[in-house]
């Protein structure tokens, strides 16, 4: 288990003597009062070695006196431990901007979602929502369905006086919308200009991955300071999640990383089979099941990055060929689940339904196809002058730099850092099959781009050999867990009735995009009191301004494309 | 007479170019709306309210350059079409014309024109 | 008075094939390339308007010329149809000076099958080709929009650095004719019996280059980066003159430059040649016809190699491009003249 034991923070409490440590199976945690926080974290990071910043967020108890429970959950990628530190606060918290830059955006989104008060932070904007929203979402004496004070007639009524009766006639009053002096504000307050031009690289573009929206400060060409503003598909899944059964939010977790839903689906079922302790039950069919069909969406959502990577920077026609491979997936994926984008076939101790015949005939021929078209199509890309004319030596990440603003995935093995959650904290059947995890040199574009090849070959090892082990079991088998005492554990495909007991955990799985984690906050019955999802592309995304100071603007493809974002996820 | 067919042509594809300019218009729907002609930023207001500042004086350097070697391109047309009547002599003049050329273009490289799109400035 | 209105009537009718070939060819040629993408991308391209697709650019031009005629509100109106005619009218003149085949008799009387043959007729293609720099900038400002002035600005640049390539490129060809005039250059080559692309591989190869450049292909398609920048210059700009934008840049300018290519390189409308020796013509069965397909086919042979290039190689950045440019194709092009200038009164003895 990788959560960090007792005895390495003994010689703390003798610094700290407020310092309490709290050591569950699920989760290690260090409660520290607010003053000594930052004091505590510079502590850890640079002399325990717990460097990699995974995320930052806030639990309210609105009966409790501090309001805030804020935790802060570290890494130490050398030894492979983790650590949340918690503190108790009412509504200001310093800020950690300067120890990790991935804080100061996880920081926005505290204060965006509960209104927290971030003292020495540089630029506290709103993550998500515009500036003007006078609401704060997340705490718990929001309603779900919000505040509908906002008096909005149908477009219909507006322009051509339709005055629409009986069946038609519906509720005018609608919650908060934002209007284009919003929108001016919002944009006024992210960035200041300096320089010649202020250029909204929108969230209506073609280029960027999903509706994001960029400001560069341009000086002719040259870009001197970029934001990015994020929220246009902002859909309160973590407010949702507070008012959803378990196996219910299931179906929330794969519309969040569209493209990587099967890993998505993954991470949340092996979140809660652990924090319910029951990892042991699900059988050892349904874990290598899921393990070949995460491997499956791995490799999908990696040809969707190439086709769109390669259409970017010119090459219109590796977008078509990824995607005529992806088709060949994606059918295999529907005969398998019975869905191409919203899966959610891992069920929480099991999946839903058996492989049916012919499935793995299906995926044997697929894996002996594939690597011959990936061979030809680097034989157009890898070695090109004009390809590596614009990757090599762009977009340039250190290893240094990876800490600092939290990368994992690709992103962070492309500069060196093995960084893998498949084999630092296993899940489902990673243990019992063999691969290698591809790490670049540079960081660069470049670098990034190899890696993301290479690990799809990888993936295609994985699924051989999961294939190998599914055939030599027997028919039989059962793919979903058999509870051992019913009363005490109701486990059913539908997920109703399903009691988790008191309990917090962070567990995470490996998306193609990054580190998909999930915090868990239960305190007993059916729906959980607080889910964080630690979102591997947001963070992946907040070294973007880092990277596109002082570059050109045809870089800012290169760039984006690189770190492989998708708002979905981002935006939650 | 051929320039006359030249002019001919001239007029004829202005004619047409008028033609499409105003052909949307003639034929096009009109139904203008209160946004319909927003300025194209993606779809939010926009930050500048005009594009129509200054911009970067590295397009104005390479227009310059284009102006030089243009005109010293103009010199050296004739210069190509009578060679054959020119000997030793026309090889020669040419020589030194284009080793001025290439001393010109040496000197714009230098000086970092041919390179403003990285340059580092001091903004603050 | 008869010679008079027979060469009035001639004309006239050479005006009308040019603008029926330039025309109604540029807009096929857009089909081509559709069709041409999607094979090299394993999907059949336009099956459904006519007969595979032959009826599919009679379908654009349709729907475009319908459009709603919207005009962006802070610009400027004059210039902004003014880009428009100066970006079509040098383009499709540039035909003018294109000689497509020898001069044939037909009832008695002899015409060369070229518009404007006068003996500066290189200079009027490199004249007409520079107004293209115009129409770009204009269109850009006249728009009043951050990322058609950033597009324009950058397609400007480009424009600019390899106009004076194409120029020094240009003037090897021209050392060994010794004319300025198109018809005149394919007829010394005819009599030298050698195309000039045996005598100069560099100035062909930096004359593709500049091909591209100067009508925004591949690589050097900045301008159509949608990812980066949408449109470019011709974000502002909607129907039927959003059309014509890429249809002069991208079909006419490349069929004109080609053409001039053909003439100043590849022996105009001269059969298979072997240098020194002299030309083995296959397709001699079409008696006079011949000249003219030989024109087409290696006109058509040098789009068909453009075309491959747009959707199979990735685009350069705008700085990559115009470093290239004057750093090395311009020192390249100076080699080039001075080795002519030495190698050819090699040649003429």
């Amino acid at each position: 288990m990788p959560w960090a034991k007792e005895e390495d923070f003994i010689e703390l409490k003798k610094r700290f003597p407020s310092l309490e440590i709290e050591v569950k199976p699920t989760i290690t945690n260090l409660h520290i009062p607010k003053d000594q926080l930052i004091e505590l974290l510079r502590t850890l990071k640079e002399e325990k070695g717990y460097k990699l910043f995974i995320d930052h967020s806030v639990v309210d108890f609105p009966e409790k006196s501090p309001r805030f429970q804020a935790f802060y959950i570290l890494y130490n990628v050398d030894e492979r431990k983790r650590v949340v530190v918690k503190t108790w606060t009412d509504g200001t918290l310093p800020s950690v901007e300067k120890l990790w830059f991935a804080g100061k955006w996880a920081e926005r989104e505290c204060y965006d979602m509960f209104g927290i008060m971030y003292e020495g932070h540089e630029n506290l904007v709103r993550a998500f929502m515009w500036e003007t929203y006078q609401y704060h979402p997340l705490r718990k004496d929001f309603p779900l369905e919000g505040y509908a004070n906002e008096y909005l007639p149908s477009l219909n009524e507006v322009l051509w006086g339709d005055n629409l009766q009986g069946l038609m006639n519906y509720d005018r009053m609608h919650t908060p919308v934002p209007t284009l002096e919003d929108l001016e504000i919002t944009q006024k307050r992210r960035l200041k200009k300096k320089a010649q031009l202020v250029l909204n690289w929108g969230p209506l573009h073609p280029g960027t991955h999903g509706t994001m929206w960029f400001l560069f400060d341009l000086e002719g060409e040259r870009v001197v300071q970029c934001d990015v503003i994020l929220g246009q598909l902002h859909r309160g899944v973590e407010k949702l999640a507070e008012n959803e059964m378990y196996n219910q939010f299931l179906v929330y977790t794969d519309r969040m990383d569209y493209i990587s839903a099967l890993c998505s689906n993954q991470a949340w079922v092996v979140a809660v089979e652990r924090l319910l302790g029951i990892e042991d039950l699900v059988p050892e069919k349904a874990k290598y099941i899921r393990t070949m069909m995460s491997e499956l969406q791995r490799i999908n959502s990696h040809l969707l990055w190439l086709g769109t990577y390669a259409l970017d920077i010119g090459a219109l026609t590796i977008f078509l060929y990824a995607f005529k491979e992806r088709e060949k997936l994606m059918d295999i994926i529907e005969g398998i689940t019975g869905a191409r984008l919203t899966i959610s076939y891992p069920r929480i101790g099991g999946v839903r339904m058996d492989l049916p015949e012919g499935a793995l005939e299906v995926i044997k021929a697929f894996v002996k196809r594939f690597p011959k078209e990936l061979k030809d199509w680097e034989t157009i890309l890898s070695r090109n002058r004009i390809w590596l004319r614009r990757n090599v030596g762009v977009g340039v990440i250190d290893k240094e730099d990876v800490y600092f603003y939290g990368l994992t995935g690709a992103v962070a093995r492309g500069s060196g850092i093995p960084y893998d959650i498949r084999k630092f904290e296993p899940y489902d059947a990673y243990p019992w099959v063999e691969f290698d995890i591809p790490v670049g040199e540079n960081g660069d574009v470049y670098d990034r781009y190899l890696v993301r090849l290479e690990e799809m070959r990888q993936s295609l090892k994985i699924i051989e050999q999961c294939v190998r082990k599914l055939e030599s079991m027997p028919k039989s088998a059962p793919f979903f867990a058999e509870s051992p005492d019913p009363k005490k554990l109701k486990l059913s495909l539908d997920g109703i009735g399903l009691k988790v007991p008191e309990g917090e955990i962070y567990s995470s799985g490996e998306n193609p995009r990054g580190e998909l984690g999930f915090y868990i906050y239960s305190t007993g019955g059916v729906k959980p009191y607080r889910v964080k999802i630690r979102p591997g592309s947001m963070y992946n995304l907040c070294v973007y301004p880092k990277l596109m100071k002082d570059r050109v603007i045809a870089d800012a493809v290169a760039v984006l494309a690189s770190l492989d974002p998708v708002v979905g996820e981002i935006d939650r | 007479m051929d320039y006359l067919g030249f002019l001919a042509f001239a007029f004829v594809m202005l004619g047409i170019a008028l033609l499409m300019v105003f052909l949307n218009y003639l034929l096009g729907p009109k139904a203008p709306s209160s946004l319909k002609d927003y300025p194209y930023e993606c779809g939010v207001p926009l930050y500048d309210k005009s594009a129509q500042t200054t911009f970067h004086q590295g397009y104005y350097l390479l227009g310059l350059l284009l102006l030089l070697f243009d005109i010293e391109a103009a010199f050296l047309f004739p210069w190509t079409v009578v060679y054959r009547y020119l000997g030793i002599f026309g090889f020669v003049e040419m020589f030194l014309f284009i080793f001025i050329l290439t001393y010109g273009l040496l000197y714009a490289w230098r000086k970092g024109i041919l390179d403003w799109q990285f340059e580092e400035e001091y903004i603050d | 008075m008869e010679g008079l209105l027979a060469q009035l009537i001639v004309m006239g009718i050479k005006i009308l094939v040019i603008l029926a070939v330039v025309l109604g060819l540029g807009a096929y040629l857009t089909l081509v390339e559709r069709k041409v993408a999607a094979h090299i991308q394993r999907r059949p391209g336009p099956m459904v308007v006519g007969w595979h697709g032959l009826l599919q650019p009679l379908a654009d031009g349709l729907k475009l010329i319908t459009k709603e005629d919207i005009f962006p509100r802070s610009g400027n109106r004059f210039l902004y149809n003014l880009a428009l005619v100066l970006a079509l009218v040098p383009a499709v003149l540039v035909f003018a000076v294109v000689p497509f085949g020898p001069e044939f008799e037909v009832f008695g009387l002899k015409v060369k099958p070229i518009l404007t043959d006068v003996n500066v007729g290189l200079l009027l293609v490199f004249a007409l080709g520079s107004m293209t720099v115009y129409a770009i900038a204009l269109a850009g400002w006249a728009s009043n929009s951050k990322y058609a002035l950033i597009g324009s600005m950058r397609k400007a640049g480009i424009i600019v650095s390899y106009e004076v390539v194409i120029t020094f490129a240009v003037m090897g060809p021209i050392i060994l004719a010794g004319t300025l005039s198109t018809y005149e250059i394919v007829q010394n080559q005819i009599e030298q019996k050698l195309w000039y692309i045996w005598l100069q591989p560099i100035a062909f190869v930096i004359y593709l280059f500049a091909l591209l450049a100067e009508t925004g292909r591949v690589p050097f398609d900045i301008q159509e980066a949608e990812a980066e920048l949408v449109t470019g210059f011709t974000v502002e700009y909607g129907g039927i003159k959003f059309g014509l934008f890429p249809l002069v840049e991208w079909y006419v300018e490349v069929l004109s430059l080609s053409a001039i290519g053909v003439v100043l390189f590849l022996g105009g409308w001269s059969p298979i040649n072997i240098p020194f020796v002299g030309f083995v013509d296959p397709l001699f069965f079409l008696g006079s016809l011949s000249p003219f397909v030989w024109f087409v086919l290696k006109v058509g042979l040098l789009f068909l190699f453009v075309l491959w290039l747009h959707w199979t190689l990735p685009r350069y950045r705008i700085d990559q491009i115009t470093e290239t440019a004057w750093k090395v194709m311009l020192p390249l092009t100076f080699v080039n003249l001075v080795l002519t200038a030495i190698i050819a009164p090699i040649v003429w003895r």
